[in-house]
């Protein structure tokens, strides 16, 4: 469905420098601290910039070749950019209805506007980040697209939206075979229920791409103090951080040091702690 | 592109009040200036055009929102080529609005000026009229609505001083005056569609190039 090759995007004092894929049917969890280039890389991948280097193949084209057609297909959501905030849900409609044609199924669309209780008649500015967000997650699963590229769809929501959002993506999933997501988020445990496979973003860089099971079955953290750190094996260690009380490692093979260390504190990872680990800086 | 035109309708619904100021300010132009009042009130009429027009252009820019607009399935140009088509028919339905009015005066009040005179006064303004929008508007998809309203200030003090610059040419000096003497002149003998024909290719010449160059400017621009 998508293939990111070698993409480079430098600013002053920043690069964006990644490759990965994502199959028909998967869902793909970004993950990063904010600024480090997780949008970057949704605008490249939308043909909104043009990266320095490298190559971005959507439905088996360029994308800066895509068709109408092709782009049809693509349902998007930026956290900061939308509609004119002037325009009421009814408004939308039309121009959505203008836009998609047949595609854009306007009574179903009114029915989930209903059930979310989006009023048609009130302006976007009027509404509250949640009816917004569900708003703009609605539209873009809205003309039955093949491919979803949801940028921070969760970002600044309560825990009851959050879990309202992931479910109607769970729902829109369901649906139909064959639909990719491509789902950035700062707040990983969205993720982990959510996607079949993780890639973790710092700096630019991707530092960890990982299917989410593996993660969370075959990842850990290891407590360690000093002493303890300096006759560990090595080998599946990834990353190691030093920490008050020593040093907190993460592997890829807890099994392993939970079977030759047993008297090592071991935790199975969460997402956000596999990135703290992995990114750069962060010491304490 | 059916989407974009549906949305810009909605928005320039919202802006009745500019169109209602539109007919009262074109008006009240040919009433207190009476003849020069048809020249007047079609600058005042394009301006408050180009301000609804623009407005089109400006919501989509404010709060990120071409970014969002450009992952619907429209084209970098055509969303230009369309921007550029509906400001070019905001004018010619101005010219054709203005022309009616001005000719309703013209019959009540009177007035010694034939219809295709009235046509050649408003059409002469409203093409120069669009070159100025024309610019403003490259000027704005390039640098975004807040630097467009200075550009588009300046722009017109510029238009301003080279008007009031040309009209102290011909009322203070005989090179000024002899040159407007034989403009005057041709325009009696030969009538006015030459001066027709040479605004409508100058017009057209703006609006080509420079939807050409916001095309490019577009194409290469990081939409953010």
């Amino acid at each position: 469905m998508l293939e990111v090759k070698d993409l480079k995007k430098k600013y002053n004092n920043f690069q964006l420098d990644c490759s990965f894929r994502i199959e028909e049917d998967q869902v793909v969890g970004l993950v990063g601290r904010n600024g480090v280039g997780k949008t970057t890389l949704f605008r490249s991948i939308l043909g909104l910039l043009r990266p320095d280097e490298g190559e971005i193949n959507l439905f088996g084209r360029s994308v800066a070749h895509l068709t109408e057609a092709d782009k049809a297909r693509i349902g998007v959501t930026f956290p900061h950019s939308f509609f004119s905030e002037q325009l009421t849900i009814a408004e939308i409609k039309q121009v959505m209805i203008a836009t998609y044609s047949a595609q854009f199924n306007a009574a179903e669309f009114d029915q989930k506007c209903n059930r979310l209780q989006l009023p048609l008649d009130k302006k976007v500015k009027n509404f509250s980040t949640g009816m917004q967000t569900k708003l703009k997650l609605l539209l873009a699963m809205s003309h039955e697209a093949d491919f979803l590229l949801l940028d921070e769809p969760t970002s600044g929501l309560d825990v009851i939206v959050r879990n309202e959002i992931l479910g109607m993506l769970q729902d829109y999933l369901d649906q139909k075979n064959n639909r990719s997501v491509l789902i950035s988020s700062h707040i990983s445990s969205d993720l982990e229920q959510l996607c079949d496979f993780i890639i973790l973003i710092d700096d630019g860089k991707i530092i960890l791409q990982e299917e989410t099971d593996n993660l969370l079955n075959h990842y850990g953290i290891l407590k360690v103090s000093e002493q303890e750190y300096s006759s560990l094996e090595q080998e599946f260690i990834l990353a190691a951080k030093k920490r008050s009380y020593g040093y907190a490692c993460l592997t890829n093979e807890r099994r392993y040091y939970q079977e030759n260390y047993p008297k090592i504190a071991i935790e199975k990872g969460s997402i956000d702690e596999v990135l703290m680990l992995l990114a750069k800086g962060e010491e304490q | 592109m059916k989407g974009l035109w549906v949305k810009d309708l909605l928005v320039l619904k919202k802006q009745k009040l500019a169109v209602v100021l539109m007919f009262i300010l074109a008006i009240c132009s040919l009433a207190i200036f009476g003849r020069i009042g048809i020249m007047v009130g079609m600058s005042v009429f394009l301006m408050v055009v180009s301000m609804v027009v623009l407005t089109a252009l400006t919501v989509d820019q404010q709060n990120h929102g071409l970014m969002y607009l450009l992952t619907l399935p429209i084209k970098k140009r055509q969303y230009v080529v369309q921007k550029y088509v509906l400001l070019l028919l905001a004018t010619i339905c101005s010219t054709v609005v203005m022309t009616i009015i001005a000719g309703i005066f013209a019959a009540v009040a009177d007035w010694d000026v034939g219809f295709s005179d009235i046509f050649t006064r408003v059409y002469s303004v409203g093409v120069a009229m669009l070159s100025i929008l024309i610019l403003t508007m490259q000027y704005q998809i390039k640098h975004g609505p807040e630097k467009a309203q200075v550009a588009m200030s300046i722009i017109g003090a510029i238009v301003a001083i080279a008007i009031g610059g040309v009209v102290a040419l011909v009322k203070y000096t005989s090179f000024g005056e002899e040159i407007f003497n034989r403009l005057y002149m041709y325009y009696i003998e030969h009538g006015s569609l030459l001066i027709l024909v040479f605004f409508t290719v100058a017009g057209a010449a703006v609006v080509s190039l420079s939807c050409a160059k916001s095309i490019k400017t577009i194409e290469s621009m990081e939409i953010q």
